[in-house]
C-alpha cells in the first residue's frame, strides 16, 4: 500500500481535530454563565482584569465567562454542559476558564429565548397525536414566539399581576389564549385574551389553570398573526415538589433561597421563568 | 455504530429465537411443528400440525363465529391472543386453509398475486394471533428504542420528573397485580422530545411526554385511567398487530411478513444457518418497517382499550367513569383539537357509565350492530387511514 495515500488522511483528522479543539475552545472563550455567591459569604470576582462584587441571592449573568477568577468566597458557577445542569462552586484564584476547559460549555451555556425556541423545535411533533387522546401539538409555534419573549416548555402557575417584556419592545396588539388540554369541563376558561401595550403583556395570570397545556396567537391591533406557540402550566403538586427541591439544595448547597429556587428552575428545564426573573433582576 | 448495534440485535434475536425465557420454545414454534405435542399456557387443545392431520384437527369455525372473533373486543372478555398460527388457520378453513397459507408463505407470491381469500385469511391471522413472541418483541423494541433514540441520547430526567416518575411507576404497579397473566414487561419512559401524549409502543414500552407527566401528578386517579388505557394496548398486544396488519397490506410489507411466517414454520427445529440467516437479514428490515411507519391505533383499538382499562379499574376498586372525568379534567383535550381516531368523549363517557352500572352489553351490541364485526385488520387500517387524511 502506498503510505502516501494515508497521509491525506491524517492531515484530514489532524486538522478536523485541531479545528474541533479550536472550536470548543473558541466556543469556551465566548460562552456565558451566571454566577452566585455561596455559602453566605462575601463574593469578588475579577472579570477581565476588572473587580466586580458578587451579591448574594439570585444569579448574575456574565457574558463572556471564561475571563472570570474568583477573588474571594465561595462563588457557584452555572452553565450547560452536554445538555446537563452544571453548578459547580468556585474558590479563590480559580477560574471558571479551567472549569470550561474540562467540561466544554454547550452553545446553549445560558438560557435564553433563542436557545428555548431551539429546543421547542427540536420536538417530535410527528409523534404527538398518539395516545389515549391525540391533539395537535406545536411547541416551536409558528414566527419564532419563544425568540420573541412569548411563553414556551412548561411555565410557573403565573400571578394575578402577571406581566413580561416582549424582545419587540414597541408591539401594540393582543395575545389571545386557547386552551388545548386541561379543565375546560370544570368551568376553566378556554379562551383568555391579553392586551399588548409597549411590547408587554400584563393581565390577571390566575385565569390560567396549573397543568393546562395553552396556545395562544400574538396578533397586531388588526387582528393579523404574527406569532403562535404553545405552553404548558406546571401542575399543582409538581409546584409544591419544586418548592421543596428549591429549599432542600439551599440548605444542602449554603446557597439562598433566591439562587436555590433559580437553580430548580433550570435544573428542571423551566427556561422561560428563569430567563424572566435572571433578565428583570 | 448502527451496523455494530443491528449485529448486536441479530445475535440477540438468535438466541432468542433458539432459546427464549430461558429455555422455553416459543408457543409458536411448539404450535405448528409436526408431530409436536403441547398444551398452551391457557390451557387450549394440543396445538396441531401445518396442515393438520383429520385426528387432532380443531373444530372449523362458522363465518359467524369467525365474524364475532375478528370484531372488537370491547368488552374485554376474549382471551389474549396467543401464536397458535396453525390453529387457527385450522379453525378458520381446516386443511384447504392450512394448505393456502403454505402455498403463501414458500411461493414466491407477490402482494399483488393474493386473492381476495387470501386477503381475509391472512386479516383472520393478523387479528386473532400474534407472531411474535413477547421476548423476542420485547428485545427488538430495547435495541430499536436504544438505536433510534431519543433513548440513546437522552439524558437522566429532571429531578421534578423523576419525583413524578416515581409516583406514576407505584401507580402501575399496582395496576400490575389486577392483570393476571401479563403479556409483557411494562416499561415507563419518559420522553423529553416528545411534544405531547402518552403512548404504548413495540415491546411494552410505555412513553410519556413531559406535559403529561407534570398533569398526571395532580390527575390523582385520571393517572391511573391513563396507565390502565396504556397497559391494555399493551395487554391486546395492539402494537405488533398493527405492525401485522402494515405488513400484509403492501408489496414490501407482504415480503417480511411471508419471511416471518416461513420462520414460524419451521418451528421449533432450530436451523442455525437458517436461523443466522433470518437474524441478520429479515430481523434489521423489519426494524427498518418499523422504523418507516408510524404505528397509530384505530378507533376499535382505542374502546378495547377502554373496555380492558375499566374491568382492571375496577379490581383495584377505582370508579372508571371517576377516573375517566378525573382524566378528561386534568389532562383531556379540549374537543376542537380531537383526533378522529379517537371515541368522541361524549361516547367514551356513556361507556364508562355503562360499566359502572355493571352493564356491557348495550355498547357492544350496539358497536356491533354498526358493522364493526365485518371489519377485519386491514379494513380497520384502511378506515384509520381514511380519517387520518386531512
Amino acid at each position: 500500500m502506498n503510505p502516501f495515500c494515508k497521509a491525506p488522511n491524517l492531515l484530514v483528522r489532524a486538522l478536523t481535530v485541531a479545528a474541533m479543539l479550536f472550536g470548543s475552545a473558541a466556543a469556551a472563550a465566548q460562552a456565558g454563565c451566571e454566577v452566585s455567591c455561596a455559602k453566605r459569604e462575601a463574593c469578588e470576582v475579577d472579570v477581565d482584569k476588572e473587580h466586580k462584587p458578587i451579591t448574594q441571592g439570585g444569579y448574575e449573568r456574565i457574558q463572556n465567562c471564561a475571563l472570570v477568577t474568583v477573588k474571594t468566597g465561595a462563588v457557584q458557577v452555572r452553565y450547560r454542559h452536554k445538555g446537563m445542569h452544571m453548578t459547580p462552586i468556585l474558590v479563590a484564584n480559580e477560574r471558571v476558564q479551567d472549569l470550561f476547559l474540562k467540561f466544554p460549555p454547550d452553545a446553549c451555556a445560558v438560557s435564553s429565548g433563542a436557545c428555548l425556541q431551539e429546543r421547542m423545535n427540536q420536538m417530535n411533533v410527528a409523534h404527538a397525536g398518539h395516545g389515549i387522546d391525540s391533539a395537535k401539538a406545536s411547541p416551536g409555534g409558528t414566527g419564532q414566539p419563544c425568540a420573541r419573549g412569548l411563553p414556551c416548555g412548561m411555565i410557573l402557575p403565573p400571578g394575578a399581576d402577571w406581566h413580561f417584556p416582549l424582545a419587540e419592545r414597541a408591539f401594540e396588539g393582543r395575545l389571545e389564549l386557547t386552551m388545548l388540554r386541561g379543565g375546560a369541563r370544570q368551568g376553566g376558561s378556554t379562551q383568555i385574551t391579553f392586551p399588548v401595550r409597549d411590547g408587554e403583556i400584563r393581565g390577571d395570570g390566575t385565569q390560567l389553570q396549573p397543568s393546562a397545556v395553552y396556545g395562544y396567537r400574538l396578533v397586531q391591533p388588526d387582528g393579523s398573526l404574527v406569532a403562535s406557540g404553545e405552553f404548558a402550566v406546571l401542575g399543582t403538586t409538581a409546584m409544591t415538589t419544586l418548592k421543596r427541591l428549591a429549599e432542600q439544595n439551599s440548605e444542602k448547597q449554603g446557597l439562598s433561597l433566591e439562587a436555590a429556587w433559580l437553580d430548580a428552575l433550570s435544573a428542571n428545564d423551566m427556561d422561560w421563568d428563569l430567563n424572566r426573573l435572571i433578565a428583570g433582576k | 455504530m448502527r451496523h455494530a448495534l443491528l449485529s448486536g440485535l441479530a445475535c440477540t434475536l438468535l438466541l432468542a429465537f433458539t432459546n427464549p425465557a430461558g429455555g422455553q420454545v416459543p408457543d409458536v414454534f411448539k404450535s405448528i411443528l409436526p408431530g409436536l405435542k403441547h398444551t398452551p399456557a391457557g390451557g387450549t387443545p394440543p396445538a396441531t400440525t401445518l396442515p393438520p392431520d383429520a385426528a387432532s384437527a380443531p373444530r372449523q369455525k362458522s363465518d359467524q363465529e369467525i365474524r364475532s372473533e375478528i370484531a372488537p373486543d370491547i368488552t374485554c372478555t376474549k382471551p389474549r391472543e396467543r401464536f397458535n398460527v396453525a390453529e387457527k388457520v385450522a379453525e378458520y378453513g381446516g386443511t384447504a386453509a392450512s394448505l393456502r397459507l403454505q402455498r403463501l408463505v414458500s411461493t414466491d407470491m407477490q402482494f399483488s398475486d393474493l386473492s381476495e381469500e387470501d386477503r381475509r385469511l391472512l386479516n383472520y391471522l393478523a387479528t386473532t394471533t400474534v407472531w411474535v413472541p413477547a421476548e423476542i418483541e420485547a428485545k427488538v423494541a430495547a435495541v430499536y428504542d436504544t438505536a433510534t433514540g431519543p433513548f440513546g441520547s437522552r439524558p437522566s430526567p429532571a429531578p421534578l420528573q423523576r419525583e413524578a416518575l416515581a409516583s406514576i411507576e407505584e401507580k402501575l404497579a399496582r395496576l400490575r397485580l389486577a392483570v393476571a397473566e401479563y403479556p409483557a414487561e411494562i416499561r415507563l419512559v419518559l420522553n423529553p422530545k416528545l411534544a405531547d401524549g402518552a403512548f404504548a409502543r413495540l415491546g411494552g414500552i410505555i412513553q410519556l411526554s413531559t406535559r403529561f407527566l407534570n398533569g398526571l401528578a395532580d390527575a390523582e386517579q385520571g393517572a391511573d385511567f391513563l396507565l390502565a388505557h396504556e397497559v391494555s394496548h399493551v395487554y391486546k398486544r395492539h402494537a405488533i398487530k398493527q405492525i401485522q396488519f402494515l405488513l400484509i397490506s403492501s408489496s414490501e410489507g407482504w415480503s417480511l411478513a411471508k419471511k416471518l411466517l416461513q420462520r414460524a414454520s419451521r418451528g421449533t427445529q432450530v436451523d442455525l444457518m437458517g436461523d443466522g440467516v433470518f437474524a441478520l437479514t429479515t430481523v434489521p428490515k423489519i426494524i427498518e418497517f418499523v422504523r418507516s411507519v408510524q404505528i397509530k391505533f384505530g378507533r376499535e383499538q382505542e374502546l378495547e382499550a377502554d373496555a380492558c382499562s375499566t374491568v382492571w379499574l375496577k379490581a383495584l376498586q377505582i370508579d372508571p367513569y371517576k377516573a375517566w372525568e378525573q382524566y378528561h379534567a386534568t389532562l383531556g383535550a379540549n374537543d376542537t383539537a380531537y383526533s378522529l381516531e379517537h371515541p368522541t368523549y361524549e361516547e367514551r363517557l356513556s361507556r364508562f357509565k355503562e360499566k359502572v352500572a355493571g352493564s356491557n352489553s348495550g355498547p357492544a351490541q350496539k358497536a356491533t350492530d354498526k358493522g364493526s364485526v365485518k371489519k377485519g385488520g386491514g379494513q380497520l387500517i384502511d378506515d384509520a387511514r381514511q380519517k387520518r387524511k386531512p
